[in-house]
């Protein structure tokens, strides 16, 4: 429930995909058409004499304007590319409830709710550990509870428990709290440590 | 209960897929150091600096004799490139689907398949009275299989497993259910 774009991951890939597909097209073509690999080798023959002077002609050093405009753009390209690998996750907050009224905003720490839940649903044989957090969801915080559950918890038996101990924090809270669960675990947890009566 | 059913939907639905995140860094930062090298290359050559693999001009000559490459060589390059892609096609527009399930109640709740094919093994070992370490589930998007290997001698009631599986299977409330199969081991084991 992070804030990462992931339409512009899949358009990412699929942009590259079909550039990379076009670009595999172009050696299949040569190697599969007799009539391609003529033409490429007599304009390959045509630039090697005779290539325009903005291609062949060394304006700084021995770089052509050709190749400046392609160091140009890759270092454009460079830049987008790290931007987009930097801007993914994000859209954590501090805050549990913020409500936007006339007179001024409410806000509840995430404090609260965290001190206030993992105390309670902590305390549960069902769970080896509980987490919370908060992201921000289109401009409204939303709680992220996310349990581990112990070897052979049914996840509707722990679904409902936590939804239990949200709804008497709503009661404390005397407001609504948006809240998603998640629950993992299963195998790899033992049972509940066996206790002395 | 009291989370909107819009944001409700939309964090359920994020939660199922993936967000395809690992696999688009991936391809950025293969493209950033293709990028960065080709850069790289042309400043060396504007300064008039020996290249570090290949100069522009020698890129441009290996274009323009691509058609002298050997057939081979030129169908090996090019399938693997067009495979790549399809790859990378399949990963932008396939669904990307997570093992995890949807357990239906107020709160909106994403459960791992783990947890599911341990709740389902726990009843498949308790109705069959076996060690649960005896019972192994797994769970699909609409099936379940859980196996259980019985103790040498001692006769597994497979009935009665079925049954209890089928009840927690049903007990689990998820989206969308699942059916539970059970099988039972031919060969037991010596506890």
């Amino acid at each position: 429930m992070n804030a990462t774009n992931r339409g512009l991951n899949r358009l990412f890939l699929a942009i590259t995909g079909l550039l990379l597909i076009a670009a595999g097209a172009v050696p299949l073509a040569l190697a599969l058409v007799p009539a391609v690999a003529s033409q490429w080798r007599a304009t390959a023959k045509d630039l090697a004499s005779g290539a325009p002077a903005w291609v062949a002609q060394p304006t700084t050093g021995k770089a052509s304007a050709l190749v400046l405009g392609v160091a140009v753009v890759a270092v454009i390209l460079v830049l987008l590319l790290l931007v987009f690998m930097i801007r993914r996750g994000g859209g954590r907050t501090g805050a549990a409830i913020e409500h936007r009224g006339e007179s001024g905003t409410t806000r509840i720490d995430l404090a609260v709710p965290r001190s206030l839940l993992e105390e309670h649903l902590g305390s549960r044989d069902e769970f080896a550990g509980v987490r919370i957090a908060s992201y921000e969801v289109r401009g409204t915080p939303m709680l992220a509870i996310s349990a581990r559950c112990r070897r052979g918890v049914s996840p509707a038996a722990a679904a409902e428990l936590i939804g239990r101990a949200v709804t008497d924090l709503e009661r404390i809270l005397g407001t609504d709290v948006p809240t998603l669960v998640r629950l993992s675990g299963g195998f790899r947890l033992g049972r509940a440590p066996a206790r002395a009566v | 209960m009291s989370t909107d059913t819009a944001l409700a939907k939309r964090v359920v639905r994020r939660e199922l897929h993936s967000s395809r995140s690992g696999a688009a860094v991936l391809v950025a930062l293969l493209a950033l150091i293709a990028t960065a090298w080709i850069g790289t290359e042309s400043v060396l050559a504007a300064l008039g600096q020996p290249a570090l693999l290949l100069t522009p001009a020698a890129m441009a000559a290996g274009v323009r004799g691509l058609a002298t490459v050997p057939a081979a060589g030129l169908i090996t390059a090019g399938a693997v490139l067009v495979l790549l892609g399809l790859v990378l096609l399949v990963l932008a527009f396939g669904p990307g689907r997570r093992g995890k399930h949807v357990v239906t109640g107020p709160t909106p709740t994403v459960a791992d398949d783990a947890v599911l094919a341990s709740s389902l093994s726990r009843a498949a070992a308790d109705a069959a009275r076996l060690d649960p370490d005896r019972v192994v589930a797994s769970v699909g998007r609409r099936t379940a299989t859980v196996r259980l290997t019985p103790t040498t001698g001692v006769p597994v009631d497979r009935g009665a497993v079925q049954r209890a599986v089928a009840e927690q299977a049903a007990a689990l409330n998820v989206q969308p259910a699942v059916r539970a199969r059970v099988v039972v081991d031919r060969k037991g084991k010596v506890s």
